[in-house]
């Protein structure tokens, strides 16, 4: 084999590596079919321990009034359900608020008041650990956000798997529940169907979970007992650090899917950035802090399985697969465009595939979010990738097409045209997240411009259609890894609630 | 603890339930696969 032969063969393992996450996320939903038969529920029973619930407020008044009372409607035993918000030192009508609620839920509602507060959520936490561990009353604790409404049932249901012994923690299925809700929020409704309702699943079948759901962590008393009665405040990523203490010192993590909770989440990019820009960093850091963990199986855990690593760092270096994937099909263009044309097409029917399998079996498995999100569902990739997968899987009638429409309209494409118009696409499988962050960057400006949450504003950002949800994400991933390699502030950064969420069907 | 038989009886009711929604996951994962050999054979027939 020549050197330029041995290059090209390098440079298609490249443009093929932009695949491995979307093949890898698929394996993912094939493992789905699985969790009919590996699953928690044979060792699952009727179990109501007395549940603590401990809520961390900072200025939350819009949106406590709604979960409080929701709690207070859960089918569980009254005197079994004890509720302690941990107000932040809120400047807002949160204390207020809270004197209510504790005088007309007496002995079910105890506000706990920080004084000095701004530290984040793990220290609001911790501050609530204390007081609730002081005595033994607490058999099981959920921790959850101030703007998460449970289902009835959700409590019970969670509460069912701590009758093994084995299990240190729960989680729920979280499902986007803003009323009315934008655009945004309806790809974030169908973006949790894939990453709880399938890929929790998975992690169950997997017996590995990444992260307990920060709006929906129920543990034994005995889990956080084992972790010392403390949530980590050392980094960004407090939620998934719990998880994996929890699942190395031998418990078991179990993702309930039944029981669902609904989150109000942000409606407009800027404020998504900045959540997932703090999850991303946070997962960045959880990366390196469990460098001894990753592809070193154990008899405790399931942390350290090949297949675990496969699907934590092939979402983790996503970004880099594509920037790679496109740098190996630009290079490939000018060495030899046949050979270009034939991997960026295996590249995009491998892609084509994984997203008509994922999409599809996600609408199946949540209807109703199904029924709100379809279209989300369908350009969550963004219209051009959609365009560039139906192009490979057809390209006859599609080129057919081109052609019949240049015709008619007269223009008529040189080669120079052409080579830039492959070159476009080529470059696509990277660029999408410089489009994506622009698109951020234009709904900021023009938010900051006309008021951020103008009509225009939101118009700006419905540009992600086009150029796709995913890609969105992966940009804040990108963001993150530089975030993190200069060495950025952590800054806990709430991300507004306005208290506009409730219960779906 | 204490629980009603009722309570109880409810529970472990909603268990069962729980368990059987996931098996019918095994149907909604081949019907997708399903979707997806659909496409194979249009862009198989297409190609040709």
């Amino acid at each position: 084999m020549g050197a330029a032969s041995m290059v090209e063969w390098v440079l298609v393992v490249f443009v093929l590596l932009g695949a491995v996450p979307f093949v890898v996320g698929a394996s993912q939903y094939l493992a789905v079919a699985l969790h009919g038969h590996r699953n928690h529920y044979d060792k699952a029973a009727p179990f109501l321990p007395r549940t603590a619930i401990l809520v961390p407020a900072w200025n939350e008044a819009l949106v406590l009034e709604t979960s409080i009372d929701q709690l207070m409607r859960l089918e569980y035993p009254r005197d079994r359900l004890r509720i302690y918000v941990v107000d932040d030192a809120s400047t807002d009508n949160t204390p207020a608020l809270l004197a209510a609620k504790s005088a007309q839920y007496p002995g079910s509602v105890f506000h706990l008041r920080r004084e000095i507060g701004g530290q984040g959520k793990s220290h609001t936490l911790n501050h609530g650990l204390d007081v609730i561990l002081a005595d033994d009353w607490m058999e099981a604790l959920l921790i959850m956000d101030a703007d998460v409404v449970y289902e009835p049932d959700s409590l019970r249901k969670m509460t069912s798997h701590l009758a093994d012994p084995a299990v240190g923690a729960v989680t729920a299925y979280i499902k986007e529940g803003s009323r009315p809700g934008t655009y945004l929020n309806r790809f974030i409704g169908f973006e949790y169907v894939t990453a709880q309702a399938i890929a929790r699943r998975a992690q169950n079948v997997l017996g590995a979970m990444a992260c307990l759901a920060g709006g929906a962590q129920l543990h034994s008393r005995a889990n956080l007992e084992a972790l010392g009665g403390r949530i980590d405040t050392s980094s960004l990523a407090e939620d998934t650090i719990t998880t994996f203490d929890t699942e190395l010192s031998g418990r078991i993590v179990v993702f309930e899917p039944n029981a669902v909770v609904w989150a109000e989440e942000p409606g407009q990019i800027e404020g998504l950035w900045k959540q997932r820009v703090r999850w991303a960093r946070g997962n960045v850091q959880v990366t390196r802090r469990y460098k001894h963990v990753w592809c070193r199986p154990s008899k405790t855990h399931s942390l350290g399985s090949i297949s675990f690593a496969l699907l934590w760092f092939t979402t983790l270096l996503l970004p880099l697969f594509m920037v790679l994937s496109s740098a190996g099909l630009v290079i490939l263009y000018f060495m030899d465009s046949d050979v270009a044309r034939s991997a960026f097409r295996g590249l995009w029917i491998s892609n084509a595939l994984c997203w008509v399998f994922t999409t599809t079996l996600a609408l199946l498995v949540d209807p109703s979010t199904a029924r709100r999100s379809w279209r989300e569902a369908l350009m969550f990739p963004g219209l051009i990738s959609v365009a560039i997968m139906i192009y490979t899987c057809i390209p006859r009638p599609i080129g057919w097409t081109v052609d019949e429409l240049t015709d008619a309209a007269g223009v008529h494409l040189t080669t120079g045209q052409h080579s830039g118009i492959a070159l476009f696409f080529y470059c696509w499988v990277s660029m999408c997240m410089v489009a994506a962050y622009l698109v951020y960057r234009l709904e900021r400006a023009v938010g900051a411009r006309s008021g951020v949450h103008t009509r225009r504003a939101r118009w700006s950002g419905q540009l992600i259609y086009i150029v796709g949800f995913g890609p969105l994400l992966c940009a804040i991933t990108f963001t993150a890894y530089i975030k993190e390699l200069r060495g950025a502030a952590q800054v806990w950064e709430k991300t507004e609630k306005t208290g506009q969420v409730g219960l779906r069907t | 603890m204490s629980m009603s038989d009722d309570e109880f009886a409810m529970i472990t009711r909603e268990i069962e339930a729980s368990r059987a929604n996931e098996r019918r996951l095994v149907g909604k994962v081949l019907l997708a696969l399903a979707v997806v050999a659909v496409v194979i054979i249009v862009r198989w027939r297409w190609a040709a």
